[in-house]
């Protein structure tokens, strides 16, 4: 190939592949059902690192978690994912699926995310939110504040990945990680 | 240029002034500007830290739409730059053109971190990272002019495999965990990047751009002596078993490096490129050693010595002085560990201190007189970009 057209295209490569990226991005951020999950702070002591809040989903109604996996003898897994059950965006609660037909009939599939300590397929655990710098110390105070449960609405895809989209809070009814309906 | 030991032959009658001068003249025209190269090194990394932090600062006053507009007219703006006026700067000032590339790339680098905020994205580092050597790779490739934009494309090719390596065996370093066949592949993906310093050793004598393909085939060589030496370290601890560090991983390190150094020393037919090509093998076969004597402190600590007692051999017979002094001191460095390692006890007493003491510098002495006596002479770096 002619060595100046070769360097045209290597310049008008990663132009073009960026624009593509932000283009998918942008369609696939569009589409999915939005739900409402409880999360916790998943290290109390490092809830803000720069300008994005970590924080660990409490999925209703599954046993999961970090925790749980190092103590019980065998933590559940999710190869199948599970299903989502309630009225977007109200969860009740998550259904582990058995099989690849289960999930085939499931509307709401929440895919595995993850592999827990075990090395087993697990829920998504972890989930990371870019906030604003200035709302990082209020958001900080509310998610330690124990009267407050932090809710995370996020977007639910067909492929059953989810993205979060923003942190509310709502009034602690119950102890701990139940869910406030 | 050094003027004192110009001055000084002068005076000693070695040199006339008018060489003094024809000196002085073709210094002038043909210096490596090293301080310069290292300022334009900071002051690119500076720009590219700083647009990172900018991306991280998340303005929310302007909206996510315009802020990545402008950072894709931003790269568009100097890629056109680069396409206008880049083979002018490649010839005028190749330095000029290599810290735009650089900025240029780590711009392309922090749009996958600007989307990721804006977005609300998040997925595996290795991912956006990978991408990105795609996307920028072949640029980087065809226009790269020094060790800048070779150590960018090097650093984000090794680090991407690892962190898919971590992301897809979170056991990664427990030896005993993981299945077979995820561990084979994981080998495999984290030894690839030994194949650019064949690429680069056969481009280093047929490109232009000598200065570049040198850095990147000395970046894959460094990667290959630097993970061999510390699988050797690492079977002095503890015995292998399987996973990462088993027999199969291994095997297939041994036979990458293998590949790698058969292929420099074929592209390559100085006493340089035979040293590289038999050093890179010799990696390879370290780690295959390296199983067999895991376990054995005194095995592995021989199987060190014997490896960098070779690299030294090879830096003799390639001239390379500086890597000859490097390998010199690691071996008297494992010499004088080895001796506590076998003799724990030697700190305990006092005559075992002194006995202690006494080897440390008969080591370090012995060291520092191979080194200076045998050590090739120092030799006139090519010039770094042209």
């Amino acid at each position: 190939m002619n060595p100046r057209l070769a360097a045209l295209l290597a310049l008008i490569l990663p132009l073009a592949g960026l624009a593509a990226l932000w283009a998918t991005t942008e369609r696939w951020h569009r589409q999915g059902t939005d739900w409402l999950v409880p999360v916790e702070g998943y290290d109390p002591r490092d809830l803000l690192r720069g300008h994005y809040i970590e924080f660990t989903y409490v999925w209703p109604g599954a046993a999961q978690g970090d925790l749980a996996a190092r103590v019980g003898p065998q933590p559940p897994a999710f190869p199948f994912g599970a299903c989502l059950r309630g009225t977007p965006p109200g969860l009740v609660r998550v259904e582990r699926l058995e099989s690849a037909a289960a999930r085939a009939d499931c509307a709401q599939f929440l895919a595995a995310g993850e592999v827990n300590f075990a090395g087993a397929p697990d829920l998504p655990r972890r989930g990371r939110l870019y906030i604003p710098q200035a709302a990082a110390g209020g958001l900080e105070r509310q998610l330690a504040d124990p009267a407050r449960q932090g809710m995370v609405r996020l977007r639910l895809r067909a492929d059953g990945t989810v993205t979060p989209l923003a942190l509310t809070f709502v009034p602690r009814r119950s102890p701990a990680s139940a869910p406030p309906e | 240029m050094n003027e004192r030991k110009l001055r000084a032959w002068q005076d000693a009658g070695l040199i006339d002034a008018d060489a003094a001068a024809r000196i002085r003249a073709w210094e002038a025209g043909h210096a490596r500007p090293l301080a310069l190269w290292a300022a334009i090194g900071v002051g690119a990394l500076a720009i590219g830290l700083g647009v990172i932090s900018l991306v991280a600062a998340n303005w929310e006053a302007v909206p996510a739409m315009v802020r990545l507009a402008i950072h894709l007219a931003l790269l568009a703006a100097l890629g056109g730059f680069i396409a206008a006026r880049g083979e002018a700067l490649e010839c005028a000032q190749p330095w000029g053109l290599e810290a735009i590339l650089f900025v240029f790339a780590v711009l392309g680098m922090t749009f996958f971190g600007h989307l990721g905020q804006a977005y609300q994205t998040s997925s595996p580092l290795w991912q956006p990272l990978a991408l990105w050597v795609a996307l920028f790779g072949p640029l980087l490739l065809l226009r790269g002019q020094s060790w800048l934009t070779a150590a960018l494309l090097f650093v984000t090719v090794v680090y991407a495999v690892w962190d898919h390596a971590a992301a897809a065996e979170p056991r990664l370093l427990d030896n005993r965990a993981g299945e077979g066949l995820m561990s084979a592949r994981l080998a495999l993906v984290t030894a690839a990047p030994l194949l650019l310093a064949p690429l680069a050793a056969w481009l280093r004598e047929r490109s232009p751009r000598e200065a570049f393909w040198k850095r990147l085939e000395q970046l894959a060589f460094a990667y290959a002596v630097g993970a061999a030496s510390l699988i050797v370290i690492a079977a002095g601890i503890e015995r292998f078993d399987g996973g990462l560090m088993g027999l199969a991983a291994q095997t297939e390190r041994g036979g990458l490096a293998l590949a790698a150094g058969a292929l420099i020393a074929w592209a390559r037919r100085t006493p340089s490129g035979a040293a590289t090509g038999l050093v890179m093998a010799g990696s390879g076969l370290a780690c295959v050693l390296a199983w067999l004597v895991s376990g054995s402190a005194l095995a592995a600590g021989l199987l060190f010595l014997v490896l960098w007692a070779g690299i030294a051999a090879a830096a003799l017979h390639a001239g390379w002085r500086g890597v000859f002094q490097l390998a010199v001191a690691a071996v008297a460095l494992r010499l004088i560990v080895l001796s506590f390692e076998l003799a724990s006890d030697l700190l305990t007493s006092g005559v075992g201190l002194i006995l202690a003491g006494a080897l440390v510098l008969a080591v370090a002495w012995l060291a520092l007189r191979v080194s200076r006596a045998l050590a090739p002479p120092r030799t006139p770096e090519p010039e770094e970009a042209r």
